[in-house]
């Protein structure tokens, strides 16, 4: 079996004690920053991107993606303890979790989460291990055009899919590609709105624009908003955490479905956990004999988007590391962390660096692992997480984001940057444009370039050549019909409201 | 509620002149190239002028529907800039342990209901936390303390 042999290739590296370290700091940062509300991943994962240059590749990505799933896990906690959701992805867990500690069965309620993200975890990892290899042997034949195709599929999908207003979404996919045009051309050396100047030759960082726009630009959206923390402490204690038969017997279908929808939407792009989870708890609902229970806390509400959320996790990583695309902000900036290493992912990824592959994918058993045993004892700590005031941990995290930035290259000057991005960070929020997309423009803009010049080359110029080819004509007819399908919808959308709007007008007088 | 979408029409006007900027920058600077040898200005062009469409079909909208008014969190914004200029500032001239405290103090300062001597305290322990953290733990090559005089 050579999955097998994979496997223990994986082990190997995921399982020496630097490697298993890394894992257990990613995802106990993971779940401390999850539990926290207002912190998503992406705030997570540019604050302590830096600190990742000093480690290999292989133990940084281990880490940084410990820290992407812990904060699924982490996130369900404020859900149901204060129903406000810790990561975004843990929003409809509110929706049942939270009735359930209302009723006193909060304990019951985390406990079922940990094992159901465990669950569902476990399934993406599989998923990911039997999918990534055919989907990389068989993106070997792409060309150019295919890649080109592919990418624009993914922003387009990203840009539009999650975002309530499609034209704002695409519009910040562009203003990110521009940005990411500054500094030296690839092709012919032509230094590109550099203005003179010498350090913006190098272009800007990637670390930079996601701490500015995600670390300094959440922390100002959540000061000043009040949280009041009412937990009743006795409710998470271990005692009162063991399910009964009956939420044993309830779950394992929700848990199974949620796992294969969570999957699927995981490794689409724009999509991603949220959706995921949502999706899963709508399907949960209409297959349920007592819909109507549904929002009152059920246990398959629980149990469906949470194992949801973290199969999606983990498929998420199918195209960004077997094609090179990443399908959402989160995962651009592993692959910005890869690319600031020197590798480039892509079909050869897994064929040339098996290590590393397969080391990553068995760093998520082991960090699921980790997680299932260290969150069922923990879950009292991160309790008492939630009561320490926002504006105790603010400051902390500014410094963070202070050193992190200067670290990379003892320059003040980087400091700078994550202020000018967290400027254009808070421009946006005021103007109510999504900062994902952005970033996901500024990553995968010089790529989107280089192959579209590259099948140009090929083609003589022909663009028409785009089109012809049957995958990269395919892929872009779906991205045709994706940007069509969310402008008519938006309009309709547009007209619905005002048509609601006129409404409420003339029955106020 | 104001009469006009007064955010949308901002935001696509800046968006549209952002746009317009770059590809009459790029256009003017750099060599535009043919399709199959393109040069260094084709794709900025082509973006801005993209960008600049976008921001226009952003604007247009905002000048027929209405719109709430804008609140502008100026408070938290100026300080937790000041917070961050202070570290910029500081970092190779007192070194991280001041540079760490002066940041934390200031920013607790974008919230009000911070008392003095607890952001004070706060600001001892974070530096104490993070000099045991990046220079005695990771070992980063930063001063712990300089002394400009």
């Amino acid at each position: 079996m050579e999955l097998l042999a994979n496997f223990a290739l994986g082990l190997e590296t995921a399982i020496t004690p630097a490697n298993l370290m890394y894992c257990f700091a990613g995802v106990f940062l993971g779940t401390f920053v999850g539990v926290i509300p207002g912190v998503g991943p992406l705030a997570a994962i540019s604050m302590l991107f830096p600190i990742t240059f000093y480690l290999d590749p292989t133990a940084a990505l281990i880490m940084l993606a410990g820290i992407y799933y812990g904060t699924t896990y982490g996130g369900s906690t404020a859900s149901i303890l204060l129903n406000i959701p810790g990561a975004t992805s843990s929003a409809v867990t509110c929706l049942d979790g939270y009735p359930m500690a209302q009723q006193g069965r909060a304990g019951v309620a985390l406990f079922m989460t940990t094992i159901a993200s465990f669950v569902g975890g476990s399934i993406g990892i599989i998923i990911l291990s039997l999918f990534s290899p055919l989907i990389a042997e068989y993106a070997l034949t792409f060309g150019p055009a295919e890649y080109f195709s592919l990418m624009m599929l993914g922003l387009v999908a990203a840009s539009t899919i999650a975002n309530a207003s499609p034209s704002k979404g695409l519009a910040m996919v562009v203003f990110g590609m521009l940005i990411a045009t500054v500094g030296t051309d690839s092709q012919s050396g032509v230094g590109r709105f550099t203005f003179g100047s010498m350090s913006l030759l190098e272009g800007f960082g990637i670390s930079a624009m996601a701490m500015g726009l995600f670390g300094v630009g959440e922390i100002l959206s959540s000061i000043g908003a009040t949280r009041s923390a009412k937990i009743d402490k006795s409710s998470a204690k271990l005692l009162n955490m063991l399910p009964t038969r009956e939420d044993w017997r309830r779950s394992w279908m929700p848990g199974l479905r949620g796992s294969s929808i969570g999957s699927f939407f995981g490794a689409l792009p724009g999509t991603g956990p949220s959706i995921a989870a949502f999706m899963a708890y709508a399907v949960e609902k209409h297959m349920s004999k007592h819909p109507e229970k549904f929002g009152t806390g059920v246990i398959e509400g629980v149990v469906a988007p949470e194992t949801a959320n973290n199969a999606a996790d983990q498929t998420a990583f199918i195209p960004t590391l077997t094609l090179g695309i990443p399908g959402s902000a989160t995962m651009a900036l592993m692959l910005g962390a890869l690319m600031i290493h020197g590798i480039q992912p892509g079909p050869t990824l897994i064929v040339e660096q098996p290590s590393l592959f397969w080391g990553l994918v068995m760093s998520f058993w082991i960090g699921n692992l980790l997680l299932l045993v260290l969150n069922l004892p923990l879950i009292g700590i991160w309790v008492r997480l939630l009561l320490i005031p926002y504006h105790y941990l603010y400051p902390a995290i500014i410094v963070f984001l202070c050193i992190g930035s200067y670290s990379v290259r003892s320059n003040p000057a980087d400091v700078f940057m994550v202020l000018g991005f967290g400027i254009i960070g808070f421009a946006m929020r005021i103007a109510r444009l999504p900062a994902a997309p952005l970033l996901l423009g500024f990553v995968l803009g010089p790529l989107v370039e280089m192959q579209f010049r590259r099948a140009m080359v090929l083609a003589r110029g022909d663009v028409i050549s785009l089109v012809e080819r049957p995958i990269s004509g395919t892929v872009l007819a779906i991205s045709l019909a994706l940007l069509v399908w969310t402008l008519i919808s938006a309009v309709r959308k547009r007209k619905r409201d005002r048509m609601y709007k006129t409404e409420q007008t003339s029955v106020g007088g | 509620m104001l009469d006009r979408d007064y955010r949308d029409i901002f935001t696509g006007l800046a968006l549209a002149l952002i746009g317009g900027f770059a590809a009459l920058y790029a256009a003017q600077h750099y060599s535009l190239g043919t399709v199959s040898r393109m040069g260094p200005a084709m794709v900025p062009v082509s973006l801005g002028v993209i960008l600049a469409g976008f921001g226009l079909s952003i604007a247009i909208p905002g000048f027929l529907k209405k719109g709430d008014a804008i609140v502008l969190p100026f408070r938290p914004f100026l300080v937790i800039s000041g917070s961050i200029l202070a570290f910029a500032f500081t970092i190779e001239t007192l070194g991280l342990v001041p540079a760490v405290f002066l940041t934390v103090v200031i920013a607790t300062f974008a919230e009000k209901r911070v008392p003095l001597v607890s952001a004070l305290l706060l600001g001892a322990s974070m530096a104490f936390l993070t000099w045991a953290i990046f220079i005695l733990g990771l070992g980063l090559p930063i001063h712990s303390f300089d002394w400009p005089f």
